[in-house]
Order: structure tokens, then C-alpha cells, then sequence
């Protein structure tokens, strides 16, 4: 048998693991769209743990973590920077999230969003938000996954066939178990993540350099620039200090934000489940050091890949490992993009179906809203397919432009738990003004000041139309910003705050 | 079976929840505590504190300065939250 016959089939079996898990898992949660959608808000904490931290890290961060680190040195340590930022306040705004969530049987950011700020127009608005952030997102795992398993097999598996093999797996399970499946799934892949990416974060440095400290002596003596922050921009550059800082900031806002980590709130069996996946994801980050050593490893490689993000699979293929470490790195890599992509589409037909069309068509029975999510999926997951296989640099752009996007979900959100005084229309003028800033800004890349990020600078514009705009509106009832601002619990099946 | 149930959406989660612990004791103090850490966290690693330790040497674990002091600082976001979460939730 070939070499890559062997990698093929170790492949095939950690994606068989993976479907079994994924399709055993839809067998403990009931069949109703809070089961589909919220696992029946019955997650513990190994679960969520996994959860989070497999779902924040994507393809991106296995592939395009090391490619940062490889070719633009200590601007990738902005990847580092940001995760933990993000997720102190997550602490705090996470379980009252949650438990607004539960008093009021919210199962998305929308539903809390317009919940508080009655509007059909701004849970519109989110659904179109969060939809043109999710497609390039998803479209990114699709090609991850088909570019590691052509690489990885030498081509003679295509990248479309092993994107639509990946994704077919994903689709399927999704389908089939919902957020179930996407959680055990997930804590599985994570699991495995970590320790691939700690065996060959040691194990290249060691073997192509004698460990880690002669490697950084040597790149420090012969490209001291990789060394020294905020490293180089996609040109080879010096990086400004306005473009690090505010990718830091952006991404800290935006992370929690994003829809699919958001919804995690609402699946966690309890506030303390809750928490401590917040108080351990720091471990998680942990994470991110071998990723930048494999990254480092390459940068005096003496061949170099036609793209940066390849030079993982590049330098595997390249130092002779034995044929069963280039499948499992291989398996890892897909467990990122996977664990990523199969939230995403689950969240993206969850979100169209319960905030674009429910509060339209309140009538729809549960049964035939769980067709149209499932229809969803299968529609979302065609439409990024197609995205993956045109091989245009645009895409990259878009997903920094959707970080942009999605960090301006965080001051309705705050406003949301914690301002009484904000109004509906705050809200939407805010979220309009906001997004419309930062897409302005994005196609006149030249004139933004001190070359920030275009969310940041949205955000400089949505947070005082927000406030303004609630200032000059009439206040919302007492009774009303209570449940959102303090919630209490409410433990009556069946009884809800409102009716 | 809950397929028949139109008004799911807005009732609680389905199966018995496990029972929260007895209501938790704020403490603004600790919380201020983890605010003020977030905010320095901020500009310790942007610009312009980031500027006063964007060194290679000395070398920790082998790795270079500059990394390590961001580790550092994203290991001390948990144990602020540990320390938080500990007092808060005893």
C-alpha cells in the first residue's frame, strides 16, 4: 500500500469515530427545537469545556496560526492576545445571559436582543448580520479541510471531493442530532487537538532545530524582524502598532459575540457549568503556543509552501514522520475546521429559522420549523461549498471584515443586561450606524485613521448613537428592563415572566 | 412528543434543570478588581504598553520574551476569575 493510502484510511476511520459519536450522541435529546437547538439545555462542564474552546479554535487557528506565525513572526501574537480579553467579561455577562434565557425560553442572541428591545426589524437585522458573517466563516472551514486532505493524500484526493467528504460527515450529523451531536463531537475533536498539536509543537522544534531555545536563537540571528512586535503585515512589512492593537480589540469585543459561541449560554445545564468553562478556557490558550512553534519551525525551513497557511502539512510531509503522525495531524486539522463549521451551520439555521422567520410566522408548528432548519443546513452548507472551491483571495478579507461585523453586536447586547435606560430604538439606530461605519471604512481602506480596524471605528460611532438616541426616546417600563437587567430564577416548568 | 407543543419557544427548558445553588453573594469589590485587570490586561499588550517589554532576551522555556509576557497575562485572567469565582461561590 502507498503512503498516502495509509494516511487516507487512518483519515477514514478518525472520520467514521467521529460520525459515530456525532449520531449516537442525537439519541439523548428529545426531538423538539429546544432539543435541535439548546441540547435541551443539558450540557456538563467536560462538554462545555470542549465546546468553547474546540469551536473558538478553527481552521484558522491550526492552519492559519502557524502560517501567521511563519510569515509574519509576532503579529500572530495577536491570536494570543485576544481570546482571554474577550471571555473575562463572558464571565459576568454569560450566566445572567442565561438566565434571561431560561426565564424567557430564549434559545438565541436574537430572541434575548428583541426580547428586550421589542423589534422585528432589529431580530431582521441580526439574522442578516449574523449570516453575512457566518458564510466566508464557514466557506474558510471548507477549504481548511479540502486543501489538508489534498496535501495530506498528494493530491490524488481533490479538494473538492475532501471538503464535500468533511462536510457531508458534518451535514449528516448535524441533521441527524442537532446540538447534540455538535457538542460530544466537538468535545471529542478538541480533546484530540490538543494533543496533536502538542506532539508536533515539540516534536519539530526538536527535531529540525534541537529543541526550542536554539530555534529562537537562531531565527533571532538570522530574521531578528519575526521576532519583534507587532511583526510584519501580509506584504512582508513592518505591521503599524494601530493595525495590532485594534485586531486585539476587535476580536476581543466580536469573540463572544459571535452567534454560535453566544447560543453556548443557553445550552449550559447551569450558571456554575457556565463559569467554570470560562474560568478554565485560559488553559485552553494554552493551546496556542505549540500551533506558533510549528509556525516558527518552518521560518528557516530551507523549501517554503506557495501559501503560508500550508506550511503545517508542507513541513509534515517534508521531515519524514512516520505515516501514522501525518494522519492523525492530518485528522487534526479537520477536527478544527469540522468542529468549527458544523457549529456554524447548525447556528445559522437555528438563528434564520427562530429570528428571521418565527416572528413572521408565529403560527408554524414546531415539527415544521425543525424541517425548515434542517433544510437550512443542507442549503447553507451548498451555498459555502460553492464559495470553497473559487479559489479567490477575497475571502480572507471578508473574515476580517465579518470580526468587524459581529463586534457590533456587543453594545446592544451590554445595553441589553445592564442599561435600563436604553430604548428599541437606541438599539436599531445604534446596530445601523454602527455596521454601516464599519463597512464604509472597509471599502475606503485608505482613510481610516492610524490604519485601526473598521469595527473599532464602528464602534466609536454605534456605542454614542446608543446612547443618544436612548436618551431622546421614552424610557421602557420598570417591570420590563427588570427581567433583563436583574433576572431572577424561575424554576416553574411551563410559567414564564411575560405571560 | 413536544412536537404538539406550539408555545415552546417561550417556556422553560425542557427535563427537570438541576437545582441552582443558593443565591450568590456579589462582591463589586473583587468585581471592580477583575474590571481593572481587564483594562490593564488591554493595554498591556497593545500599544503602548506592549512597546516597554517588545524584547526577545531573556529567553523563558526557550521561548522570547515578549510571548511569555503575554502568556502571563492570559494565565492571570483565570486565576482573577478563579478568585472571583471562589468568593463569589463558596
Amino acid at each position: 500500500m502507498e503512503r498516502w493510502e495509509w494516511v487516507a484510511l487512518i483519515l477514514g476511520a478518525y472520520l467514521a469515530l467521529t460520525l459515530a459519536i456525532g449520531l449516537l450522541a442525537g439519541r439523548r435529546a428529545s426531538s423538539s427545537v429546544t432539543g435541535f437547538v439548546a441540547g435541551d439545555r443539558d450540557f456538563g462542564l467536560l462538554v462545555m469545556y470542549f465546546i468553547t474552546g474546540a469551536t473558538a479554535f478553527s481552521a484558522f487557528a491550526f492552519l492559519g496560526g502557524p502560517g501567521w506565525a511563519y510569515s509574519r513572526g509576532a503579529a500572530a501574537f495577536y491570536i494570543l492576545s485576544y481570546g482571554v480579553l474577550g471571555i473575562i467579561p463572558w464571565y459576568f455577562l454569560g450566566p445572567q445571559a442565561a438566565r434571561v434565557g431560561r426565564n424567557n425560553g430564549y434559545v438565541t442572541q436574537a430572541q434575548l436582543l428583541s426580547g428586550r428591545f421589542p423589534s422585528r426589524f432589529l431580530s431582521l437585522l441580526v439574522v442578516v448580520l449574523t449570516l453575512l458573517a457566518f458564510l466566508p466563516y464557514i466557506t474558510l472551514q471548507m477549504r481548511g479541510a479540502g486543501i489538508v486532505i489534498e496535501a495530506v493524500t498528494e493530491g490524488h484526493i481533490p479538494l473538492a471531493l475532501g471538503a464535500a467528504l468533511a462536510y457531508g460527515i458534518v451535514i449528516l450529523y448535524v441533521l441527524t442530532s442537532g446540538v447534540s451531536a455538535v457538542g460530544w463531537t466537538n468535545a471529542f475533536q478538541g480533546a484530540f487537538m490538543l494533543i496533536i498539536a502538542w506532539a508536533l509543537g515539540l516534536y519539530l522544534p526538536w527535531k529540525l532545530y534541537g529543541g526550542i531555545e536554539p530555534m529562537f536563537t537562531r531565527i533571532l540571528a538570522e530574521r531578528p524582524e519575526l521576532l519583534t512586535l507587532p511583526g510584519l503585515d501580509a506584504a512582508g512589512e513592518p505591521w503599524s502598532w494601530g493595525a495590532y492593537s485594534t485586531a486585539i480589540l476587535v476580536s476581543a469585543i466580536g469573540f463572544t459575540m459571535w452567534p454560535h459561541l453566544f447560543m453556548k449560554a443557553f445550552t449550559a445545564r447551569n450558571d456554575q457549568v457556565l463559569r467554570r468553562s470560562v474560568i478554565l478556557f485560559p488553559t485552553f490558550q494554552l493551546f496556542l503556543v505549540p500551533v506558533f512553534l510549528i509556525g516558527f519551525a518552518g521560518v528557516l525551513f530551507p523549501e517554503s509552501p506557495h501559501a503560508p497557511d500550508f506550511i503545517l502539512p508542507f513541513m509534515i510531509l517534508r521531515t519524514e514522520l512516520p505515516v501514522l503522525v501525518v494522519g492523525l495531524f492530518c485528522a487534526g486539522a479537520l477536527a478544527a475546521s469540522m468542529s468549527t463549521g458544523d457549529a456554524l451551520l447548525h447556528a445559522s439555521a437555528s438563528i434564520t429559522v427562530e429570528d428571521g422567520v418565527a416572528p413572521f410566522r408565529p403560527d408554524l408548528s414546531d415539527g415544521a420549523r425543525r424541517i425548515l432548519m434542517r433544510t437550512l443546513v443542507l442549503g447553507m452548507g451548498a451555498i459555502a461549498y460553492v464559495f470553497a472551491l473559487d479559489d479567490s483571495q477575497s475571502l480572507v478579507v471578508l473574515l476580517l471584515t465579518s470580526y468587524g461585523i459581529v463586534a457590533q453586536l456587543a453594545p446592544p447586547v451590554v445595553a441589553a443586561l445592564y442599561w435600563r435606560r436604553a430604548t428599541t430604538a437606541g438599539a436599531v439606530w445604534g446596530l445601523l450606524a454602527g455596521t454601516a461605519t464599519a463597512v464604509y471604512f472597509f471599502l475606503n481602506g485608505h482613510l481610516r485613521p492610524a490604519d485601526l480596524h473598521e469595527g473599532i471605528l464602528g464602534l466609536l460611532v454605534h456605542i454614542p448613537v446608543l446612547v443618544l438616541v436612548s436618551l431622546l426616546t421614552a424610557p421602557q417600563d420598570d417591570r420590563h428592563t427588570q427581567a433583563f437587567v436583574d433576572p431572577q430564577e424561575e424554576w416553574v416548568p411551563g410559567k414564564t415572566r411575560h405571560e | 412528543m413536544y412536537d404538539s407543543q406550539p408555545q415552546s419557544r417561550t417556556s422553560p427548558a425542557h427535563g427537570s434543570p438541576d437545582p441552582e445553588p443558593p443565591a450568590h453573594r456579589r462582591s463589586p469589590r473583587l468585581r471592580w478588581a477583575a474590571a481593572l485587570y481587564l483594562v490593564a490586561f488591554a493595554l498591556a499588550v497593545t500599544w503602548p504598553g506592549a512597546l516597554l517589554i517588545n524584547r526577545v532576551h531573556p529567553l523563558i522555556l526557550g521561548l522570547p520574551f515578549n510571548m511569555v509576557w503575554i502568556l502571563l497575562w492570559v494565565m492571570g485572567g483565570g486565576v482573577v476569575l478563579y478568585l472571583v469565582d471562589r468568593v463569589e461561590h463558596p
